[in-house]
């Protein structure tokens, strides 16, 4: 009899921690991403910085894969020199993908515990603990624009999806001088059926 | 520990009590206030705003935004080039739809300058393309017509320099002939036309697929369709085909079957320059394609295209050609059937109505007949069910007219009948009652 009590509020725990976890998992929206380059940056070597949103930023769960890729696209025929965020092309450059080995309960408990915590920061070419280099960093071009792409999860089975285009400049002299990128944004498009001339259409 | 156990034997409390540390654990802080993160918050509130049509409020939120937005404390050479301009453009744009909605001219006033700050500090000429394009709107709206054609000349000119890499030089060739027109300069339109011409002459001549190449002329041939050229039109027409067929040369996987369904539009093109020849030839053309890449989709499950076979049988039906609108019909029929297996019917009801009423129209009086019972069928379970009965007093009414047409005058009748008894106030009351000789 004695037993029984004691082993109530265990069991009693674990449907609580279910109820917690289930709590989480229904609350889950997806919620963009935000990636940026590090203002001091090495050219070379840039260094991502990602964001989101203020609800997001401290929930980020794992970031699962982090991908950089040489782009290429051409445009009437010819290869175009600008950032686009368009592909005709792509190859990969650099390949990190996360390594799943802690038992649910540890990864769990990291989580508690606030051990384990998303990756804010990356160095192109350094592997950060917990992920595996499936293509190794090849050394970056100038004049050559990349993407980053990164995916991961929030909340459980949210999709964490950011993009960042980048392109070495070289100075007149042929050495790296700025680093430049962008991010896509659709703008253009999404308000072009609002400024149709003779139409009073919102967008 | 004792405590413990008495709160958590009173199960219900302790379950909850739980939960709520559980969710406490797994989310233990509150939400950091970083200036970064205050700035995503005020853009994302200021871009559902601009969505919302709400331009005031959304110019203050950009702006809050645009304050605190945190600057690099280094002297950078890390360049986030698209920013400055994108940020520029989305206040400048509702500064514009602000002016329209409240026909206060100083906003646009106000635009204008937003939008010359946005210019100044675009890189990319793919972001300069843009912020013209509002320049020139933004100028038109003000009936600076002059002006305007500057911009969108400007914006043309980049646009060609670029090759055709997004639909913008058409976008600009239209506002361009609006331009025009205003500034009674009608003869400048085809000059400009002429110089898109010649690009998309030197981008065919590298014979490298590029769908925008594919929409460039296709809107050209529509363009001057609408300044009853002809022949120009026919020209672009002509040259949008080549361009098709060379990328067929690949293999049609390549390519998805939106780039091909300009073989229909051309057809209906080539169809109203009159060309039934080049029109029958387009039409084969997509009907072929459509067939491989259902084949194909059959193979891996994934293509959903009945529905180009029912625009395609429609085009053959404006065409004249009644065998070959029949057969299509009879294939859209066929697909449609196993669609409905994979639990596809949601326009059950509108398709059979349709089909039916196209059978009709080709004289095949035995399919539409066959169609029309299985569209009573459809209409018979929906009656049942509430929730799906909204606006079918229409399709009894089709379905009773059909029938009448058909010489099924006691299915019509039978038809009729359930319409005024499930829909009295129906707007079909009268006429229903008109064919029931009441």
């Amino acid at each position: 009899m004695r037993k029984i009590k004691i082993m109530n509020p265990i069991a009693i725990a674990l449907v609580g921690i279910l109820i917690a976890c289930i709590l989480v998992f229904v609350g889950c929206s997806p919620f963009d991403g935000y990636i940026a380059l590090d203002a001091g940056s090495g050219l070379l070597q840039p260094t991502f910085r990602m964001y989101a949103d203020r609800y997001f930023q401290e929930r980020v769960g794992r970031i699962t894969s982090i991908t950089v890729s040489k782009s290429e696209h051409f445009s009437g025929g010819q290869k175009l020199k600008e950032l686009e965020l368009r592909w005709d092309d792509s190859q990969t450059v650099w390949d990190l993908e996360y390594k799943y080995t802690d038992s649910l309960m540890k990864a769990l408990l990291k989580r508690l515990l606030r051990l384990s915590q998303p990756i804010s920061r990356l160095i192109y070419g350094e592997v950060p603990p917990g992920y595996e280099e499936k293509v190794k960093a090849e050394p970056l071009e100038p004049g050559q624009s990349y993407f980053v792409e990164i995916w991961g999860y929030g909340r459980g089975i949210a999709a964490f999806h950011g993009v960042l285009e980048f392109i070495i400049r070289l100075d007149d002299t042929g050495r790296p001088d700025r680093l430049e990128y962008r991010l896509p944004d659709d703008i253009f498009e999404r308000t072009r059926d609002a400024l149709k001339l003779n139409s009073e259409t919102r967008e | 520990m004792r405590i413990l156990i008495k709160v958590f034997t009173g199960r219900i409390i302790g379950v909850f009590t739980i939960g709520m540390l559980g969710c406490g654990c797994l989310f233990p802080s509150t939400p950091s206030n970083t200036l970064m993160n205050l700035y995503i918050d005020l853009h994302t509130e200021a871009e559902f705003l601009r969505y919302d049509g709400k331009y005031r409020e959304a110019i203050e939120k950009y702006e809050q935004a645009f304050k605190i937005r945190p600057h690099p404390t280094v002297d950078t050479k890390v360049i986030d080039v698209s920013y400055l301009t994108l940020f520029k453009y989305r206040i400048a744009f509702c500064y514009a739809k602000l002016a329209e909605a409240e026909g206060d001219v100083s906003l646009y006033v106000k635009a204008e300058e937003v939008v010359k700050e946005s210019y100044q500090a675009a890189i990319l000429r793919s972001d300069q393309m843009g912020v013209l394009y509002l320049w020139g709107y933004i100028l038109f709206k003000q009936e600076r017509y002059a002006e305007a054609r500057a911009k969108f000349e400007e914006l043309l000119e980049v646009s060609l320099q670029r090759g055709f890499h997004d639909s913008f030089a058409m976008n600009t060739m239209d506002a361009m002939r609006k331009t025009y027109l205003e500034l009674g300069e009608e003869a400048a339109t085809p000059r400009a036309f002429g110089q898109l011409e010649e690009r998309l002459k030197i981008a065919l001549q590298n014979r490298v697929p590029d769908r925008f190449l594919e929409v460039a002329l296709y809107r050209l041939g529509e363009m001057h369709l609408e300044l009853e050229d002809e022949t120009a039109a026919h020209r672009a027409f002509e040259q949008l085909e080549g361009l098709l067929e060379t990328s067929l040369q690949g293999t049609v996987r390549d390519r998805s079957l939106e780039s091909f369904s300009y073989f229909h539009y051309l057809g209906d093109a080539y169809l109203e320059l009159g060309d039934t020849d080049a029109a029958r030839r387009a039409f084969g053309r997509f009907e072929e394609l459509l067939e491989t890449f259902v084949q194909q989709g059959a193979r891996d499950g994934s293509l959903e295209r009945f529905w180009d076979f029912y625009y395609l049988a429609e085009s053959y039906l404006k065409l004249g050609d009644k065998t070959a609108a029949l057969r299509v019909f009879r294939r859209f029929e066929e697909l449609f059937e196993t669609s409905l297996e994979r639990g596809v019917d949601d326009s059950l009801a509108y398709v059979l109505s349709t089909l039916g009423e196209s059978y009709l129209k080709l004289g095949d009086k035995a399919a539409a007949l066959r169609i029309f019972r299985r569209f009573e069928e459809v209409l018979e379970i929906a009656l049942q069910r509430e929730d799906r009965k909204r606006n079918l007093d229409y399709d009894l009414y089709r379905l009773g007219v059909a029938y009448m047409e058909l010489g099924e005058e006691a299915s019509a009748r039978k038809v009729f009948m359930e319409l005024l008894e499930h829909f009295p106030d129906s707007l079909f009351k009268a006429k229903a009652e008109g064919f029931l000789g009441r």
